[in-house]
């Protein structure tokens, strides 16, 4: 679990994304218990309500589903949809901002496609 | 209640010290322990009512519980407290008598007895009018601190007012009669005034 | 049935000085409130009349319909700590706790006994003789143990170092998910307790400014930073609280929702959104502007 929480976007969002990181990464496998809203209360001395805020959005999105007085697990399929949706993101926020970089310092496409390659070699070397 | 055992035990000391010295000088000092028992036993239902305001509403009303349960358990209590004062000054006095009977030194301390009030008039009648006074003073020190409570002013004008019907008591009122029905009356007076005065008021946080 | 507690026009006046006034709002259910507000806002006379400390001068607080003031069957259940004058108590801890374990149903003595090692709190000492910090500890010890369903905290932190700060905050949260409960805490160390909170309520000058979700309390504004002239679009026709720049780098606070049209434009420019802290929010919001 991540250690802190920071003030940059909101807490029951960071919550969300701290399990979606677990999953992603793949040390919180499907149909596995995710933490509880106690443990989480505990570990980030925040109210269960913010938490269960968090917990909730991800329920809603079908990555966590209840059983009913046992918890939340993480649903069948959570890690693919996850992955899919990081792609979208990755794309719009990643790339997209890279290539508007590159645009403002007259690189074309084909300059950073080179220098990816590039980078990519460098860390093939290590 | 530690305070009241150390009361007790220090005016029996200011007694005997008293008498031993009074003795010694031959007689020069009037001052007998049911006298003595009475002003002291007064002051102390005095001081035990004018405690029983802050502090005790302040931990009453922490707790949950109501002023209204506060104004009764208080009264109760200071019924009480004058019963057992009552008691006790009562069976000093019964047992001193005994004693300096016993001792045969009447004639050295019996007009001091006798002179003392209490003693000498019939003992059960003393008696009431030893636990109606000293609930009078239980309630005029509520009274008195009910009244600073509120403001320092209304504090001053009914100490001043309880000064006055002490006064009264104890110069105009002759007959035993007289004296209980002023007692009684004055009493119940203040304890109308005391729950109306506590009824509303403000705990300070 | 969910607890409710509710304020129905309170107004507070002494000698002729308004303290609190035409106060309502409705809390309903077992959560975490922060009450708000800097000194003098008000805070300590609002709760000291939801506690029965005192009565209104106009209006009331109703706990679950009832009028609370003299109602035994409401101060039994309403439990207000707070800094208090211990000077001339000769009592020990111990007794302290007896008398608190005598007066209140749900009292839990073993939690009391556990939360005292926590805290360090020697019981066999006398109430007056303890450090301010200690003071604060067992008016914390006593205001958790007791378990009472409305729990009112008056900035009962006031004295207590950062350690001891610490664990009466975990305290608050691990005592309140395991015996669920309504607990108002009043402060003004607020980016130290926000988390706790799941509603807000602000005073100012004795009146409420606001109450609401926590989350909808923080929606209420957002931070742009980035590029200085595209900040600068942005933020134009905007109520901007605080501009803080760096080279050609801007960061703007802006009081106001974030719509969804501005945060495609913010995104599209690169601007980095950020949510602003209820501390920043609070800070704003009773600012004495001199200029209205």
């Amino acid at each position: 679990m991540r250690p802190t929480l920071d003030d940059k976007r909101p807490i029951f969002q960071q919550i969300r994304e701290m399990i979606e990181d677990e999953i992603v990464d793949g040390r919180l496998l499907e149909e596995s218990q995710a933490p509880s809203t106690n443990q989480l209360v505990a570990y980030y001395k925040i109210n269960p309500a913010t938490v269960l805020k968090g917990l909730n959005e991800l329920v809603d999105a079908g990555i966590l589903y209840k059983k009913r007085g046992v918890g939340m697990f993480v649903a069948k399929g959570a890690k693919a949809t996850l992955l899919n949706e990081r792609k979208q993101v990755f794309q719009e926020d990643y790339v997209a901002r890279m290539l508007q970089e590159a645009n403002r310092l007259g690189l074309s496409v084909e300059d950073v496609q080179q220098m990816i390659d590039s980078m990519k070699k460098r860390g093939d070397a290590k | 209640m530690t305070w009241s055992a150390w009361f007790v035990g220090i005016l029996f000391l200011i007694y005997i010290v008293t008498n031993a010295f009074s003795i010694a000088i031959n007689d020069s000092i009037s001052w007998t322990f049911i006298e003595g028992g009475l002003s002291s036993a007064t002051i102390f239902m005095l001081i035990t009512g004018i405690l029983s305001m802050g502090g005790f509403l302040t931990h009453y009303v922490s707790h949950g519980i109501t002023r209204r349960d506060y104004f009764y358990g208080t009264m109760l209590a200071g019924f009480s407290a004058a019963f057992v004062m009552t008691v006790i000054v009562s069976l000093w006095n019964l047992l001193l008598n005994s004693a300096i009977s016993w001792l045969n030194l009447e004639q050295n301390l019996t007009t001091r007895i006798i002179d003392g009030g209490l003693s000498t008039v019939d003992g059960s009648f003393s008696i009431i009018k030893l636990f109606l006074l000293l609930n009078l003073f239980f309630f005029l020190g509520w009274f008195i601190s009910a009244g600073f409570n509120r403001h320092w002013t209304l504090g001053v004008v009914l100490v001043i007012a309880s000064v006055f019907v002490v006064i009264v008591e104890a110069h105009l009122m002759t007959t035993l009669l007289a004296t209980s029905v002023f007692v009684v009356a004055s009493t119940a007076v203040v304890i109308l005034l005391l729950r109306k005065m506590t009824k509303r008021i403000e705990v300070k946080p | 049935m969910t607890i409710q507690v509710k304020a129905e026009a309170i107004s507070l006046r002494k000698k002729n000085k308004q303290i609190v006034q035409n106060i309502n709002f409705t809390i309903e259910g077992n959560k975490i409130v922060g009450l708000l507000g800097r000194n003098g806002a008000g805070k300590t006379s609002l709760l000291s009349i939801l506690a029965a400390f005192r009565p209104a001068t106009n209006g009331r607080f109703l706990l679950n319909g009832e009028d609370v003031f003299e109602n035994p069957r409401a101060m039994e259940q309403i439990i207000f700590v707070r800094e208090r004058n211990v000077e001339y108590e000769t009592d020990k801890v111990s007794r302290w706790m007896d008398a608190a374990q005598q007066s209140r149903p749900n009292f839990d003595r073993a939690y009391a006994d556990e939360l005292a090692k926590r805290f360090r709190l020697p019981q066999d000492s006398q109430v007056a003789k303890l450090s301010r910090g200690m003071q604060s500890a067992l008016h914390v010890i006593i205001g958790l143990a007791s378990r009472a369903p409305v729990t009112l905290f008056d900035e009962a932190y006031l004295g207590m170092d950062a350690p001891a700060r610490e664990i009466f905050y975990e305290e608050v949260l691990r005592d309140f998910v395991e015996h669920p409960r309504l607990i108002i805490l009043s402060t003004h160390l607020i980016s130290e307790m926000d988390g706790l909170f799941e509603e807000v309520a602000i005073l100012h000058e004795g009146e409420l400014l606001l109450h609401e979700g926590k989350e909808e309390v923080l929606e209420r504004g957002y931070r742009l930073t980035g590029d200085a002239e595209a900040v600068d679009q942005l933020a134009e026709n905007k109520r901007v609280l605080k501009t803080e720049s760096l080279g050609g780098t801007k960061s703007v606070m802006v009081y106001g929702e974030l719509v969804e049209k501005d945060e495609r434009l913010a995104r599209s420019h690169g601007l980095e959104i950020g949510t602003l802290s209820l501390q920043e929010l609070f800070i704003h919001l009773t600012e004495v502007d001199d200029h209205e």
